[in-house]
């Protein structure tokens, strides 16, 4: 091993750890040109740079499109347009685009932007101004229910949906429902759902959450949260 | 020890002379200390900091050892791998390659790569709190540079040789695995990993790519 040449060599950009802080220095120049397609910024990354303050680690930005086009709404914007028409104003702003594969594509270090439409309309929109930008977000009780429809009907179980959604009724202080919506897992395996929810350690959240991160969770209470839910979810169905 | 000498014509032997004996580099072995240096001296002082690896320290930049931080967390770690397994003799595997590929965006705290030597799992999670607990200035100290890698587990699997092939070289992060070799080492190392939050992730990652192609 000694006689191995000890050569650093130059790396300008290591973007497997750059991301997040990409994330933070960028987020805003493309949220606020997804807002003027009327797209509304939702996922983690949402709750950590709008509702909340930062909690845990997001690699990927997501859009919902209010105004799916479909057999219910013939004038509607696909979400493939949308992401077709947003990636090509985000390379005219010199950003790095790649992989434009339907409703997402990739930007700067590998970062995903996906634009979605789920079967559920939401409706409460937000328009927010941050750094004399415009941004659509929603409400936190609109969050809860997507958050908590992800953690439900995700089909393998990811624990950031657990610690979002205690974030949620925690700092949000908002009640949380059951989704109102048919999925795979919760039909046939809800139970399996539960179980792992329970099992949720703080390990799990290592992959995630900073040490600082994890340290400033509450996580006492967060078992409780995750007790209470448990006990709670058989329940509603 | 030393062989260099103020204008007094004094031994050197303080953080000055420790960085001219070993400019230049960033890892080094005990015994190359040893061979120049005080190698308990330069412990206590903080003039290394330990790796991950037994015998294997790292030299800080003056305004990293000031600073108690790593400057450049990745570089950090891709220096370090390629002193212990040798270049060309490791590469970014799993979930790392998966967000390489854009097929996970949900761990970012911890590395995964694959090497011929040996199989090992870094808990740096454990051992800044474990640094944290304890009361002298060394470990307050090394808990913050620890801390500011900003990654909770480096988790080395044992490949073999013929693995190395099916990677693709990026030129800012080395050898990366191909996809095609990312899912047969998810296949491989699957039912092998211990860690029930990981082994939860391969199974996503291997969703995603499913449902991608």
């Amino acid at each position: 091993m000694d006689k191995i040449k000890n050569v650093s060599i130059f790396i300008n950009c290591m973007n497997l750890f750059t991301r997040w802080a990409w994330i933070k220095r960028n987020w805003l120049e493309i949220v606020a040109e997804a807002s003027l397609m009327d797209l509304i910024f939702v996922g983690g990354t949402s709750l950590n740079f709008v509702a909340f303050e930062e909690y845990r680690a997001s690699e990927d930005i997501d859009l919902y499109n209010p105004d799916s086009k479909g057999i219910d709404n013939p004038n509607g914007r696909s979400e493939e347009e949308l992401a077709k028409l947003l990636s090509e104003k985000l390379l005219e702003k010199g950003y790095e685009i790649k992989n434009i594969e339907g409703k997402s594509f990739s930007i700067g270090p590998n970062i995903k932007v996906e634009i979605f439409h789920d079967a559920t309309m939401f409706k409460k929109i937000k328009k927010i101004h941050i750094e004399g930008r415009s941004i659509n977000i929603f409400d936190n009780s609109t969050y809860a229910e997507m958050k908590m429809a992800a953690l439900l009907c995700r089909t393998v179980y990811d624990p950031r949906d657990l610690v979002d959604v205690f974030i949620l009724q925690d700092r949000g202080k908002v009640h949380l429902l059951i989704p109102d919506r048919e999925c795979e897992v919760m039909e046939h395996a809800f139970g399996r759902r539960i179980e792992e929810i329970r099992k949720t350690k703080m390990q799990d959240l290592l992959l995630f959450q900073n040490k600082e991160q994890v340290d400033i969770l509450p996580y006492d209470k967060f078992n409780e949260f995750k007790r209470g839910l448990v006990e709670r979810l058989p329940g509603f169905l | 020890m030393t062989n260099l000498m103020n204008l007094r014509g004094d031994w050197l032997n303080g953080y000055l002379a420790f960085c001219k004996l070993f400019k230049q580099r960033r890892f080094i072995s005990s015994s190359d200390i040893k061979n120049r240096y005080n190698l308990q001296k330069a412990i206590t002082s903080l003039y290394i900091f330990p790796s991950f690896f037994r015998g294997v320290h790292y030299i800080p930049s003056q305004r990293e050892r000031k600073g108690q931080f790593i400057e450049k967390p990745m570089e950090f770690f891709y220096d370090l791998f390629n002193y212990v397994y040798g270049r060309g003799k490791w590469y970014w595997a799993l979930s790392t390659a998966a967000r390489y590929h854009g097929l996970e965006w949900s761990s970012g705290m911890i590395l995964e790569i694959m090497s011929t030597k040996q199989s090992k799992v870094i808990g740096v999670f454990a051992r800044v709190s474990a640094l944290e607990l304890k009361k002298s200035y060394r470990s307050k100290v090394l808990a913050k540079v620890l801390s500011s890698l900003e990654i909770n587990h480096v988790i080395i699997h044992k490949g073999k040789k013929n693995s190395l092939k099916e990677t693709k070289t990026d030129p800012e992060i080395g050898l990366v695995a191909t996809k095609e070799r990312l899912l047969k080492d998810i296949e491989l190392f699957l039912p092998k990993m211990r860690i029930g939050p990981i082994r939860r992730l391969y199974r996503a990652i291997r969703e995603r790519a499913r449902a991608k192609s």
